[in-house]
């Protein structure tokens, strides 16, 4: 804000003074740039009218008897992007839809333009801009200007696809926002790259032509449709000679960091500019490991057997290597065929220990459908543990008893 | 003589014209100002100097003034002043003449000294020692007169802001 404040003075200054603005990214396109000298000479001791320069030279005395040497100011076509959470990741979650990466876009040229857009999905294994490596291409992917600047992507609001009449200096954020696949898993990772194009100012609510090339013969990669397909955006090439009465389009954009519109290598002077921002898909992992054990049987007063009217429990280990809780999570087990449901057997939150529950650990559960998280309802056992769940990184357990029909 | 004579010619003008700028009294100095521009060669580490009708922000600009003494008399205490254009600034140690004393000015031509014994003065009355970018003037007093027929050359280059 207190930029913006300092920015609406300074042109307040230049308004009074009449002049044209001088931008942080170079005198205002357009400028005529005036330079004239000055000759005190004497002749036989006596001092004689000074003379001024031209640029063809000039020997009449007097003021106002030279001329300017002028020359015109270009346009200089520049953009930064700049990933907002640089270096973090964003975190998302699997099915998430209208996940959000943040961009600021400025206006390092010295006129106003308008700037249109590109989410480029980068391809498996690309590092950087955040710690992990991409292994997937997130969905939906579109692109939307902050309308309403507020700094936040408002769905139905936001929707305006290229940031118009852009002044130089000016910056404007801007949204990637796709979906994640209800099918990625704790730690997968999209980098997406937002490629900005510089294009003609075009007037307010008209998107100006895209300048695909300057007059110094570099030219801009094309932009490339949602299906896939190479776009050849209607553009101003201008490759006209060196010349004094019309403002020529010059690319600044220096850097040669992140990608193009096409997805390669960025170039330095191809009126693009990128920056790159990773979604990382934070969830849980549970591995449910179940394994049983003869507890007694009928005969023998140790080393039970599995025989008809031995008591079997299962152990149903929830293992959590993720990253986030699961919560809430339910376990759902039919009795076995030839088996029999030991009554009010169930227990929840039972100690593991070498892989295995603990038997007379944790908590009783009681068999009705009541305040407890055990039930057992047509054949087969329900334990709950409601939230928090299985925190990330740990183990919990549930066992039941059968008895061998 | 000739003094007067352009003195004179000033008043005649004056009511007879309504420019003193029409009237081209030929002077025994011709000052020429040239700009011009690096560009580079395609293929080529070199670069050439062309004349230069337009640039971009950041682009250096290279000016030549040619002073020559088109008379028949010798002309002393040639001054060459120049003040820095709007929007753009010195670069620093890029000028290059021959027997003549280059001074710079950071108030408006008021006053004028070396870079680095110049003081300016801030917004809030702070002083500090001028930098390139505060040269408003530039000027070159020549050493030595010059003969007739006999030309100087000054360069200085600024850079766009």
């Amino acid at each position: 804000m207190k930029t913006t404040t300092k920015i609406a003075a300074m042109f307040a200054a230049f308004a009074v003074g009449g002049l044209a603005p001088a931008y942080a990214a170079g005198t205002a396109a357009g400028t005529t740039i005036s330079n004239k000298a000055t000759v005190n000479y004497s002749v036989g001791g006596v001092a004689q009218t000074p003379v001024e320069s031209s640029p063809t030279g000039n020997n009449a005395a007097g003021a106002g008897s030279g001329a300017n040497t002028n020359f015109l100011v270009d346009r200089k076509l520049a953009l930064t992007v700049t990933e907002q959470d640089a270096g973090t990741t964003v975190n998302v979650s699997p099915g998430q839809s209208a996940t959000v990466l943040k961009f600021t876009v400025t206006n390092t040229g010295n006129d106003t333009q308008d700037v249109l857009f590109q989410a480029i999905q980068r391809a498996n294994g690309t590092t950087g801009s955040g710690t992990a490596t991409d292994n997937f291409n997130s969905t939906n992917t579109r692109v939307f200007v902050d309308s309403n600047n507020n700094g936040t992507y408002d769905s139905g609001t936001d929707t305006a696809l290229f940031a118009d009449e852009l002044a130089a200096d000016g910056s404007k954020t801007v949204f990637i926002v796709s979906d994640i696949p209800l099918t990625q898993i704790d730690g997968d990772a999209a980098k997406l790259s937002l490629v900005a194009q510089v294009a003609a100012g075009g007037g307010a609510g008209a998107q100006g032509l895209v300048i695909n090339a300057d007059t110094n013969g570099h030219t801009s990669p094309a932009m490339i449709a949602s299906n896939g397909a190479t776009v050849t955006l209607p553009g101003i090439a201008t490759t006209s000679a060196e010349n004094a009465t019309t403002v020529q389009n010059v690319f600044a954009d220096l850097s040669t960091s992140g990608v193009n519109s096409t997805g390669t290598a960025d170039t330095a002077s191809n009126g693009q500019a990128s920056d790159t921002g990773t979604l990382l898909v934070i969830s849980a992992k549970l591995t449910v490991t179940k394994t049983s054990k003869v507890v007694s049987d009928p005969i023998n007063s140790s080393n039970p057997k599995a025989i008809p009217g031995a008591v079997v429990e299962y152990c149903i280990i929830l293992q959590n290597t993720g990253t986030q809780a699961a919560s809430p999570v339910s376990i759902n087990d039919s009795i076995p065929a030839n088996t029999t449901y030991v009554p009010s057997s169930m227990r929840g939150g039972v100690t593991v220990a070498g892989g295995v529950c603990t038997s007379g650990t944790g908590t009783a559960l009681s068999d009705p459908s009541d305040g407890d998280n055990g039930s057992f309802v047509s054949s087969a056992v329900n334990i709950n543990f409601p939230s928090p769940g299985v925190a990330a990184g740990t183990t919990t357990a549930a066992s039941f008893q059968v008895t061998i029909n | 003589m000739r003094n007067k004579l352009i003195a004179t010619m000033l008043l005649a003008s004056a009511s007879l014209l309504p420019t003193f700028a029409n009237a081209q009294e030929k002077s025994a100095i011709e000052i020429k100002n040239e700009a011009f521009k690096e560009v580079s060669v395609p293929n080529s580490t070199t670069k050439k100097l062309v004349p230069a009708s337009s640039a971009a922000p950041g682009e250096p600009l290279l000016y030549v003034l040619t002073v020559r003494n088109i008379s028949d008399k010798p002309v002393s205490n040639v001054v060459v002043g120049n003040p820095v254009p709007q929007y753009t600034e010195y670069k620093l140690d890029s000028q290059t003449s021959s027997n003549a004393k280059f001074e710079v000015s950071v108030d408006q031509g008021k006053t004028f000294g070396s870079l680095g014994t110049l003081q300016k003065t801030a917004v809030n009355g702070s002083k500090s020692i001028a930098q390139a970018k505060d040269v408003t003037n530039l000027r070159w007093t020549l050493s030595t007169a010059l003969k007739p027929k006999e030309e100087t050359k000054i360069t200085y280059r600024l850079q766009l802001n």
